[in-house]
């Protein structure tokens, strides 16, 4: 009876596992805050559609603030218009994939479905395609539908030759000639000065700037426990309701509610153990430890983005003998974004290399930073390596392939990134130069395990 | 996952918190994948093979579709591309993929395919520094894979780098960044004990011939004194080189040399401090080879004094240059580490009266780090080359083709090397540069009877 007791809560777990897991990563539509930015943007692309606006519009923002989400959001919020459904199209390039303008045509034909229309046809010129597309939308109904180009990643458009794409876009958007509105999103503030002066003259200069709201703490307190809390079945039903809409949207590319993060997936959570998981939660996030650890997160990082994958860590690590997230996972888990991955990696180096470092380091304080070679230093660790026990009987060649390993690390960097110089110059004579601070070396040495007094006091006086 | 986890700890020791880990984040095909992970970690940490261990187990037991690959094979994206989509589609012809957006298409229309029954998707790239030379849309589609291709999808990438050496201009999106940390030495030492009974195998085949070395051999091999060995291993080993398959490497090599007193008869197995003054010197020696990997006989640099001289005197002995060759050599060296305008004081008999001046006091003030010998050589032109070695050889000897040809001799040795105008050697603008060091041109300069040091500015 025990026994099966036990498998009943371990199903129960790995089900709320799963659950929350999928909600962290691939809830794709919610958004949170922004609320004058999403209904500018809903109100743009609600004129396209009904009135037939053509518009243009750059969405700027850090990564992880939200920038497609918030796009995402927008079109969830308009699927529920069946007029907006019916009269526009939506384009959906991505600057990382579609690297050239051939390829981003080929695309926006693909998407509009239009390629049994342009097949065979000779185009003079990228307008005179562009064109064409527009005005097959236009030949169908009474009313030619309205196209929405979403552009990710909007700031590599740029370096295509010539801006052709983004020229013709917005000279579209300007003249009037077919409702298309342009939204691009970009991660870069001084995207503007990016475009070419004939292609920024037809942009709206219409900019919508998302930063992830500095509020306050306790906002982002609600915000985790709201991630991590289990919802009631009514909600979840609400929620999958509004996905099942989104399957309207008939786009290969964007496919917003394929793979989505759907609730009613699953077999229900049963309300007692609901409810008991969101007070152990909510106990939880009060204490202090908890309460601190997450405001060491905050002022690292604001972005939900960042939340999310931090909280999608905590939550793997449910299983049936720590059925709860604790205080203390929290803190271990957050202790891990604090500490710094080049200590790591120079505790992890053998005492030889560890010297070759701190050689490095006297090099550059008294030579202010000079670049140094091999040769330079290996002087430095003779002198050394003479007066000291641990050290003696280092060969030259062990040592060169000390110096090796840290280049490889990139704890130290060749000056010159040509290679083809660099090939010319014998490698111990090669200038590099340090890629660390003096902090990080002296936290290493008081860290690194089992390290020779002589070494450690060495690292803290260059004289011998 | 329990099971994959359980089946991997036992093959590797020291790592349960790592395979732990992987298996929280992917371990289950049924769960949602995170879309990106980073593991790294100094070489020899284990990376790779726990890597392609847990996606064998992933693939064997779940209905997962695995691709492994080294960024260093694929020169160009495509031939990524197309590896990555020929291993994950197991078998259905090759498939072609131009650029990015042909292999993000391939990945969502298996998305549709009914056929599909694999429900995660597993990409691991090797050395994945290497990503960063590429086109510069493969690391930011690579870490954004799942969201541009709405599968169940993960790529594990692994470096030796930190993560924060992958930033470029407009920055990357979020991963999970996993350290690797190094073994410290309680752990390297029972990793490497940890192949006592595979070594013992080995060892009994060897010796199955010698029927009484094998009984020695049979009483005397126990874990106590392998472990004993390999303490004294790294306690010689540790301290230059932490990277644990290039230890085993080394050790297994010198085990028999351990053992060779003892079946010998020469040593009780017992007396640990005899067998350590044995060991030693071998061990030592192994340790100037260790990353090498040079297949001779340990014992024959044995028993000497000062191992680093020795095996440049011996190189420097064991060149067989003609005479004037030496000279020629000497003459180069001098030619690359002495500036130009000193060389009317150095080689002229009556040079005439130096001024001094301060400036040239202290630009003599030398540190080490300006030396010439440390800042490496110079380049010279052969007219130069030629005036010196007429200067410092006593007897007169005429510039024949056989002198020149000497010189070209020198250069295919690779004891000078081209700087430039490679194609013009006759027309004087041919300039180039001695790559041998001081220590080597010393033992050259005594073969022949010539003071090096006593031309050099820098010994002035």
């Amino acid at each position: 009876m025990l026994g099966g007791n036990e498998k009943e809560k371990a199903r129960a777990l790995a089900k709320v596992r799963r659950f929350l897991k999928a909600r962290l990563l691939r809830d794709y539509t919610t958004l949170h805050g922004y609320k004058e930015e999403r209904s500018n943007v809903r109100q743009l692309l609600q004129r396209t559609a009904e009135m037939g606006e053509s518009n243009s519009l750059l969405l700027i923002g850090p990564r992880g603030a939200g920038k497609t989400t918030l796009i995402n959001a927008v079109l969830t919020d308009l699927v529920d218009n069946r007029s907006f459904v019916e009269n526009t199209l939506i384009v959906h390039l991505d600057g990382n994939l579609h690297t050239d303008d051939r390829v981003a045509l080929k695309s926006i034909t693909l998407q509009m479905r239009l390629e049994n229309a342009a097949d065979g046809k000779v185009f003079g010129s990228f307008a005179e395609n562009l064109a064409f597309l527009l005005q097959c939308l236009k030949a169908g109904g009474r009313q030619s539908k309205s196209v929405v180009f979403i552009l990710e990643e909007f700031d590599l458009f740029c370096a295509h030759h010539n801006q052709t794409l983004l020229y013709n876009l917005f000279d579209v958007s300007q003249s009037a000639q077919a409702p298309i509105c342009v939204l691009g999103v970009t991660c870069r503030l001084d995207v503007i000065e990016l475009l070419e002066k004939r292609v920024k003259s037809r942009f709206s200069h219409r900019q919508v700037f998302l930063f992830p709201s500095s509020g306050r703490l306790e906002d982002y307190l609600a915000r985790v426990e709201e991630l991590l809390s289990l919802p009631e079945n009514k909600s979840l039903e609400a929620a999958s309701d509004r996905l099942r809409r989104l399957s309207r949207i008939q786009s290969e590319a964007l496919s917003l509610g394929r793979n989505h993060f759907d609730p009613a997936d699953g077999e229900e959570i049963d309300p007692p153990f609901r409810k008991n998981w969101n007070t152990q939660l909510h106990k939880m996030l009060a204490t202090q430890h908890a309460q601190r650890s997450l405001q060491m997160l905050y002022d690292f990082d604001i972005s939900e983005a960042f939340l999310r994958n931090f909280l999608f860590r905590l939550v793997a690590q449910l299983r049936p003998e720590t059925p709860h997230i604790t205080a203390d996972q929290l803190r271990t888990m957050a202790n891990q974004y604090e500490c710094d991955d080049k200590i790591e990696l120079l505790c992890g180096l053998s005492v030889l290399e560890l010297c070759l470092i701190i050689a490095i380091k006297h090099h550059s304080e008294i030579n202010d930073r000079d670049p140094f070679n091999f040769e330079i230093i290996f002087a430095r660790l003779s002198k050394f390596a003479k007066v000291s026990s641990t050290m003696q009987g280092m060969e030259r060649s062990i040592v060169l392939k000390a110096f090796e390993h840290l280049r490889i690390g990139e704890l130290i960097m060749p000056v010159s990134v040509s290679s083809s110089s660099s090939g010319k110059v014998q490698k111990e004579f090669e200038k590099h130069k340090l890629a660390l601070t003096y902090g990080q070396i002296q936290q290493a040495v008081q860290r690194y395990q089992a390290l020779p007094t002589e070494v450690a006091q060495w690292a803290q006086s260059s004289l011998i | 996952m329990t099971e994959i986890c359980a089946a991997m700890e036992a093959l590797f020791p020291c790592r349960e918190a790592t395979i732990e880990t992987l298996g929280d984040l992917i371990g289950d095909c049924e769960d949602v994948y995170p879309s990106a992970i980073y593991l790294f970690g100094h070489s020899g940490t284990g990376k790779t093979s726990i890597t392609r261990e847990f996606l064998r187990e992933c693939g064997r037991r779940q209905k997962v579709r695995t691709a492994h690959l080294n960024a260093i094979e694929c020169y160009t994206t495509k031939i990524m591309l197309e590896n990555l989509l020929d291993s994950l589609a197991s078998g259905q012809g090759p498939i072609k993929a131009d650029n990015m957006l042909d292999f993000v298409e391939q990945l969502r229309r298996w998305h549709d395919d009914p056929e599909g029954l694999s429900e995660g998707f597993l990409i691991a790239v090797d050395n994945a520094e290497r990503l960063r030379d590429m086109d510069a849309n493969v690391l930011p589609v690579l870490l954004r894979l799942q969201q541009l291709t709405k599968l169940n999808l993960c790529v594990i990438l692994m470096s030796q780098l930190p993560f924060e050496k992958f930033y470029n201009k407009t920055g990357l999106s979020d991963v999970i960044i996993l350290h690797l940390a190094q073994y410290n030495k309680g752990e390297t030492q029972r990793i490497l004990a940890s192949d006592f009974s595979q070594m013992r195998g080995n060892l009994i085949k060897k010796y199955a011939k010698e029927h009484d070395r094998l009984e020695i051999f049979k009483e005397v091999m126990t874990e106590d004194f392998y472990n004993n060995y390999m303490n004294i291993f790294l306690s010689v080993f540790y301290k230059a080189c932490r990277d644990l398959p290039e230890l085993q490497l080394t050790a297994r090599k010198c085990f028999s040399i351990y053992l060779e007193p003892v079946l010998d008869g020469s040593v009780e197995a017992t007396d640990i401090s005899r067998l350590w003054r044995h060991i030693a010197g071998p061990l030592r020696s192994a340790l100037t080879q260790i990353y090498m990997r040079i297949e001779k006989p340990l014992d024959e640099a044995e028993g000497s004094t000062n191992l680093e001289d020795q095996s440049v005197r011996k190189m420097a002995q064991s060149l067989e240059l003609p005479y004037y060759a030496k000279y020629l050599l000497i003459a180069a060296f001098l030619a690359s580490h002495n500036a130009a305008n000193q060389d009317k004081r150095l080689f002229v008999k009556h040079h005439g009266k130096q001024r001094k001046r301060m400036q040239t006091v202290n630009a003599r003030a030398k540190t080490t780090e300006k030396m010439s010998t440390f800042v490496g050589p110079k380049s010279f032109s052969i007219d130069r080359l030629l005036a010196i070695f007429y200067a410092i050889l006593e007897e007169k000897v005429g510039l024949t083709c056989n002198l020149l040809s000497q010189i070209s001799t020198l250069v295919h040795l690779k004891l000078l090397s081209f700087v430039s105008g490679e194609q013009n050697i006759m027309d004087g603008s041919a300039r180039l540069e001695c790559t041998v060091g001081l220590e080597f041109v010393l033992q050259i300069g005594k073969v022949v009877g010539f003071n090096v040091r006593q031309y050099l500015c820098d010994f002035m």
